[in-house]
């Protein structure tokens, strides 16, 4: 840390003036109450953009045989085919202890990367580690796909991921936005 | 959205431009407020919902000034307007960055589950939190007026260039500038070049030597020696400048194009003879930012020892703190309070005397060292991984491993060191004074390269863009 060649400004050191010497004015007071109801105004607007905020973060307990009939009422998942936990453990790297239910569909051509992934967890620390995994998937997709495939890196840069209470989406698709639209409907 | 991705520097950037200088130049107050509305565009691209927060944070303090200097010009201290400002402030940030870091502190303490539900950080809050706190600050202090045009000040939190990665803008240092500043062909054009030598830094070098250090980290077990340990932590060591520094010399240069001048954020910190003076020259809009409105009111070293190695350490823990929620930060924070103190109380006198490559050695050493601590977050792993490079866990000396990263990146590592330090760029300005058109042949080629490398690359987001 540098030697210090400030001095604390002079107006750090303020003290009230005298109640002689103040500047009143007959609106003063009125003044003051007006203020106060601003300051009221800000933290009210606040602590109501922060609970809205906590609340569209947030998560319903939802059991995912749920999300499932929506999945297959609401989007075509004909172009991918539903993987076990053999498969979840095989290609993202998470183990059944880790979580408590999931869906995982994955592109059945050899050269999709699409990938559907929503998986339900305990407590909610866990899903840092498995979003960790679930990046380096999508990292080492572009770079196996990076040389050849432009479509591939294209749909794996718009990889959509999306954390909400105890779930955490996952999704590459041509356009992702209707399965997340279904996730978000359900949770 | 990237400084670095195709989408701003064929999309945005121009479209911004090109609406900022159709307006003319007598109406600086459109123009202002064409630069407000590409801000809160370039703010709201990822992150939608936090755009009004920010807009929050802007009518708050807006407010807030006002108020503290109403009741100071009534004969008042303004002291509680203050103190109530810097807490509203303190609570956002606090609750969006170090919400979780609490409750998961508290759980570990308690044994206790407590399930809380994680936010997203919404980016750039640590800056413009910092520059609505030192706007404050110098209200109350009568450094600065308080600004009467929310339009102004709203441009001032919220401009894009140093948005979301710095530098910390302090309002004192742009207040003229947002009511008169001068548009010169000449101040756009040094704008642009900074701004390539940036994306350059960033997509160029910095990119590259983060894919060296995560093949390091990445390496199994079987694959793990002392020498590639030590090059994946000075890869990091460079792709944290390179990153950093590229995105500052982006903000500057972008801030220049649309007619600013933003204080610099970096110094060729690497060649600092000391710690104390590496502080000097790297992340300097924070560091000056905590010494004016952390350190010096608490004493400064204007105070006994004891005292004053209390505020070290205080002011480090909050620099460390401010990086991240997360103990690896505030570990590192300590890390370099410590050896401020060290400095100070123990080596300093012995350390001008050293010869220069002593001092330069020492402090890279200490500064490398301290990446370790800083780029992994789980301390556990940190202290594996400064164990491997003083040979802890029967890891040989190097490997197979270690000849192939060394062969295949010694001219990216040869070509990172050198333009660390201030020689190539000075050469630069002395050739380009009299040779304009190759210099402007090589700031194209930089450009056509860091572009080429965009289209084929894969998404490398700023580190600093989670501070």
């Amino acid at each position: 840390m540098r030697k210090d060649t400030y001095t604390t400004p002079k107006h750090d050191k303020q003290t009230t003036a005298p109640e002689s010497t103040r500047v009143t004015s007959p609106g003063s007071g009125f003044r003051a109450i007006g203020a106060a109801i601003v300051k009221a105004a800000f933290v009210a607007l606040l602590a109501v953009f922060l609970v809205a905020v906590y609340r569209y973060v947030d998560a319903k307990d939802v059991s995912l045989d749920v999300m499932r009939e929506w999945l297959t009422a609401e989007t075509d998942l004909s172009s991918m085919e539903a993987c076990d936990e053999r498969q979840l453990r095989q290609f993202i790297g998470v183990e059944p202890s880790e979580y408590v239910d999931f869906i995982y569909y994955k592109g059945s051509e050899a050269l999709s990367v699409d990938e559907l992934l929503i998986i339900k967890v305990e407590d909610k620390s866990t899903l840092d580690g498995i979003m960790d995994r679930v990046e380096r998937r999508v990292n080492t997709q572009i770079g196996a796909f990076e040389s050849y495939g432009p479509e591939q890196v294209r749909r794996l840069e718009d990889a959509v991921f999306i954390r909400r209470g105890n779930f955490l989406f996952f999704c590459v698709a041509d356009d992702p936005s209707v399965y997340e639209e279904v996730f978000r409907d359900v949770v | 959205m990237l400084f670095s991705s195709i989408f701003f520097l064929f999309y945005f950037l121009p479209a911004t431009l090109a609406v900022y200088y159709l307006v003319p130049r007598r109406f600086l107050g459109v123009r202002n407020a064409a630069a407000l509305i590409a801000s809160l565009i370039f703010y709201s691209w990822g992150e939608p919902n936090y755009v009004f927060l920010m807009i929050y944070s802007a009518a708050f303090n807006y407010f807030m000034a006002r108020q503290i200097r109403s009741e100071q010009d009534r004969g008042g201290t303004g002291r509680r307007n203050l103190v109530f400002t810097v807490i509203v402030n303190l609570f956002i940030l606090g609750f969006f960055k170090y919400f979780g870091f609490l409750m998961d502190t508290v759980s570990h303490i308690t044994h206790v589950n407590i399930q809380y539900t994680a936010l997203a950080l919404p980016i750039g809050i640590s800056f413009y939190t910092f520059q609505a706190m030192s706007y404050i600050i110098d209200v109350y202090w009568r450094r600065v007026e308080p600004q009467r045009r929310f339009l102004r000040f709203a441009l001032y939190l919220s401009l894009f260039p140093q948005l979301i990665a710095g530098p910390i803008v302090r309002y004192r240092d742009v207040a003229d500038q947002l009511e008169h500043r001068d548009f010169t062909l000449a101040g756009f054009g040094a704008g642009a070049e900074r701004f390539i030598f940036g994306l350059g830094k960033k997509v160029l070098l910095a990119n590259n030597f983060g894919a060296l250090y995560q093949t390091v980290t990445g390496l199994g077990s079987s694959r793990v020696s002392v020498l590639t340990y030590w090059v994946g932590i000075i890869a990091y060591t460079l792709q944290i400048y390179y990153d950093f520094s590229g995105y500052s010399d982006m903000a500057i240069g972008l801030g220049k194009m649309l007619g600013f001048d933003f204080n610099e954020n970096f110094n060729y910190p690497y060649v600092a003879k000391s710690v104390t003076e590496f502080w000097r020259r790297w992340h300097m809009s924070l560091s000056s930012w905590f010494r004016e409105y952390v350190y010096i009111p608490l004493g400064g070293s204007r105070v006994s020892a004891p005292r004053h190695i209390m505020n070290l350490l205080i002011v480090w823990a909050l620099t460390g703190l401010w990086h991240g929620a997360s103990w690896n930060f505030v570990v590192w924070g300590l890390y370099y309070g410590v050896v401020l103190i060290i400095e100070k109380y123990v080596i300093g006198k012995g350390l001008a005397r050293a010869p220069g490559a002593v001092q330069r050695f020492y402090t890279l050493f200490v500064v490398v060292l301290g990446w370790v601590i800083f780029s992994i977050t789980d301390l556990g792993a940190a202290w594996r991984y400064l164990g491997i490079l003083f040979g802890a866990g029967n890891f040989p000396l190097a490997d197979m491993t270690t000849a192939y990263l060394l062969r295949t990146h010694v001219t990216l590592l040869l070509f990172g060191i050198v333009l660390a330090g201030p020689t190539p760029h000075r050469t630069f300005e002395a050739f380009s004074r009299n040779r304009r058109l190759p210099a402007l042949i090589l700031l194209f080629t930089v450009f056509i390269l860091s572009v080429s490398y965009l289209v084929y690359g894969s998404y490398n987001p700023f580190l600093y863009f989670r501070f």
